[in-house]
């Protein structure tokens, strides 16, 4: 009998759970964006935290726990997690996420993707992605198409809750819509300031909004510069005059905070993903905050 | 004239006004552009079934093409003593060649092959399977020759391992090289309980064992391989895996009482910082037994190591290897630090210093190790 009601009670528990598509997501940025679409009728959860580096994280055992029990996977592709994401549907055994199965999400559909390499590349020049450049999510307009591709899959597997999928979609169009037009405008007067970023993560972003990237800290995608390099770096800025450093949390402060010093360019660290620092908890928190902070530096 | 200064002033207004409206609508066109384009694309790929549509890069003249890797790896071994464990001479271990992909919508492909240059030159097949997942839900299964999923260091390439040699209780316990067979591999995590559970049954041939290349002889029974594996997530720097291991292998071709068995239990433990700072311990006690002479082995290595960043890594381990039956007095041990350089993911150099000690044989030695590996074409996996 006793057994009988503890069943019935975790029956009841996890039943609201149960109906409610379970959503995995690599970056928090694709389970910000899910969770706003599809709002209490699904699940999210995400494998990073958003403070690593999503080049360099590891296929851990608890994330396959998470995949086997999904049915929707969200990815940013273009090799961005192929290091870890591979071994992770290998090992979960889930059909439904599998690349050809039914709730496979790869978020750059639809999206101009920028810097697919048009010409032979090689490892000479670093750990590039010959797809073209995975962080389009900086690009708020990206993250209303990623909304979009999240949006239509959710619609495919749960006919029933399109309405609510589509409004909670619109709503978020025009609320991203608003913010770009806004910042667009307080940054107009500044459009073409010379930035350097540590790593090309920046570059969807800065093209969004004029930003001139003068120069990446980086000598070679994906490695440490050396100090030869560095120093070239210093004197192109010395003459080139850039307004702002860009770093990630991930990134080695240590180049940007050397380079402020001997140039006089400030330098700013700056999330790139949801929860990339303390109290940024959502794409548009994310986006606001990083606007905000790279305005107060190029209006001066 | 005041009049006209008046006219003229209402109309530039008007005009400036004008202009910073058009701008401002260009921000507004400028968005819907970008949006219409993409909203063309994506209704007319959401009637394909197939949701990851590649992006087509200029470089790449088929997306078709299975993922292609050569690793080549390259040691010095010298030592105080003119022993085997130190030839004195550098030479180049093994070239890996692999090939992996989708074959079609059900199943993945893996073949991967490897040239040996021990006294001559040997061509080997490391793995070649064939896996299909989802026969059941968290089920995968694969079917061909695969390293033996038994333990951490079992299933790593030689090349992938985090130090140059094999630990004296790998050596003894699977051979140098990871322990391979033809066989049936089913892997389930148990995704209905409320943590990480991964089981995993094999059943190999068994006529061979170890990374051998001897001719195979007829066994009573298959070999049989068992791994329990579970997790604890403490947070996303830190995590903790268990596993433990049984093998049983038949030893004569009509006795089923003679039998080699192996048990074991391995660790991982990782505490990672947001810029790959951290350390990792990992370890493996293994026990053997022969029913056939009695024979009886244990041992075990740890691991700790400092990673300073992604690139520089610093390591010490401890290897101890002990016979039970028939008692062999003293055990082997080997006290050994290493350094890593890891300028890229797709190469790495090692030195590694080896106080190995093997009371029985040729005693103390002192031995210098190097290893210097590169990987040519696919990313490598970043496994936990």
């Amino acid at each position: 009998m006793r057994i009988l009601l503890i069943t019935n009670i975790l029956l009841f528990l996890i039943s609201p759970l149960a109906a409610r598509l379970r959503v995995v997501t690599t970056l928090p940025v694709f389970a910000s964006i899910a969770k706003y679409v599809g709002g209490d009728k699904v699940y999210v959860a995400a494998l990073s935290s958003g403070r690593k580096n999503p080049h360099h994280l590891t296929a851990r055992p608890s994330y396959v726990y998470k995949l086997a029990r999904a049915d929707v996977f969200i990815e940013a592709g273009l090799d961005l997690e192929k290091g870890w994401t591979e071994p992770l549907l290998a090992s979960a055994g889930n059909r439904k996420i599998m690349k050809n199965g039914s709730g496979y999400v790869v978020t750059y559909r639809g999206i101009k993707i920028l810097e697919i390499p048009d010409r032979k590349v090689d490892r000479s020049w670093g750990d590039i992605h010959i797809l073209g450049n995975p962080h389009y999510h900086m690009d708020p307009i990206n993250g209303i198409i990623i909304a979009r591709n999240i949006k239509n899959i959710f619609v495919r597997l749960d006919l029933k809750n399109a309405a609510y999928y589509n409004a909670n979609y619109r709503k978020f169009l025009r609320e991203i819509k608003k913010l770009t037009i806004y910042y667009l405008r307080k940054f107009k007067p500044y459009f073409g300031a010379k930035v350097v970023v540590y790593h090309r993560d920046w570059v969807y972003l800065c093209r969004r909004f004029r930003l001139t990237e003068t120069a990446t800290i980086e000598e070679k995608l994906g490695i440490e510069p050396s100090m030869g390099y560095v120093d070239k770096l210093i004197s192109l800025l010395k003459i080139k005059k850039p307004k702002l450093i860009l770093v990630a949390p991930f990134n080695p402060e240590k180049y940007a905070r050397y380079i402020s010093r001997k140039t006089g360019v400030p330098y700013l660290v700056l999330p790139t993903d949801v929860n990339g620092i303390a109290g940024i908890r959502s794409y548009k928190q994310m986006l606001k905050y990083n606007l905000d902070k790279i305005f107060s530096i190029i209006s001066k | 004239m005041k009049g006209k200064i008046y006219f003229i002033s209402a109309v530039l207004l008007i005009l400036l006004n004008y202009g910073y409206l058009q701008a401002e609508d260009n921000f507004d066109n400028e968005i819907l552009k970008d949006l219409k384009e993409t909203k063309k694309k994506t209704s007319v790929t959401n009637k394909s079934p197939v949701t990851d549509k590649p992006v087509r890069s200029r470089t790449m003249t088929s997306t078709l093409a299975p993922d292609f890797y050569i690793a080549l790896d390259m040691i010095f071994e010298g030592g105080t003593k003119r022993t085997d464990n130190a030839p004195n001479q550098g030479r180049v271990r093994e070239i890996e060649f692999g090939y992996k992909a989708n074959i079609d919508p059900y199943f993945f492909g893996l073949i991967s092959f490897v040239l040996e240059f021990e006294d001559e030159v040997e061509v080997h097949m490391h793995e070649a399977y064939i896996r299909y997942s989802g026969l059941l839900p968290g089920l995968t299964i694969r079917i061909g020759k695969i390293f033996l999923p038994l333990g951490i260091l079992n299933t790593i390439h030689q090349h992938d391992r985090p130090f140059v040699d094999s630990p004296l209780v790998q050596a003894d316990m699977f051979g140098h090289e990871s322990a391979a067979d033809f066989g049936l591999e089913c892997n389930s995590i148990l995704y209905f309980l409320p943590f990480y559970l991964r089981l995993n049954i094999g059943v190999f041939n068994g006529k061979t064992f170890g990374h051998s290349h001897l001719p195979a002889t007829p066994k009573r029974f298959p070999l049989v391989t068992a791994r329990m594996e579970t997790f604890f997530d403490f947070s996303e720097d830190i995590g903790l895996r268990i596993g433990v291991n049984h093998l049983i292998r038949s030893l004569d071709k009509s006795d089923a009482s003679k039998y080699h068995q192996q048990v074991g239990v391995d660790m991982t433990i990782k505490a990672l910082q947001t810029k790959q700072a951290g350390f990792l311990f990992l370890g493996e006690l293994w026990h053997k037994k022969h029913t056939t002479d009695g024979l009886q082995k244990w041992g075990f290595y740890l691991l700790a190591a400092l990673r300073f960043n992604t690139v520089y890594e610093f390591g010490l381990r401890y290897d101890y290897l002990a016979t039970k039956v028939p008692a062999a007095g003293e055990a082997d041990t080997a006290i050994t630090p290493f350094f890593t350089l890891k300028p890229s993911e797709f190469s790495y150099l090692r030195m590694q210093y080896k106080l190995l000690n093997l009371p029985g044989t040729t005693g103390r030695e002192h031995l210098v190790l190097g290893q210097v590996t590169f990987i040519l074409g696919a990313h490598p996996a970043h496994k936990y």
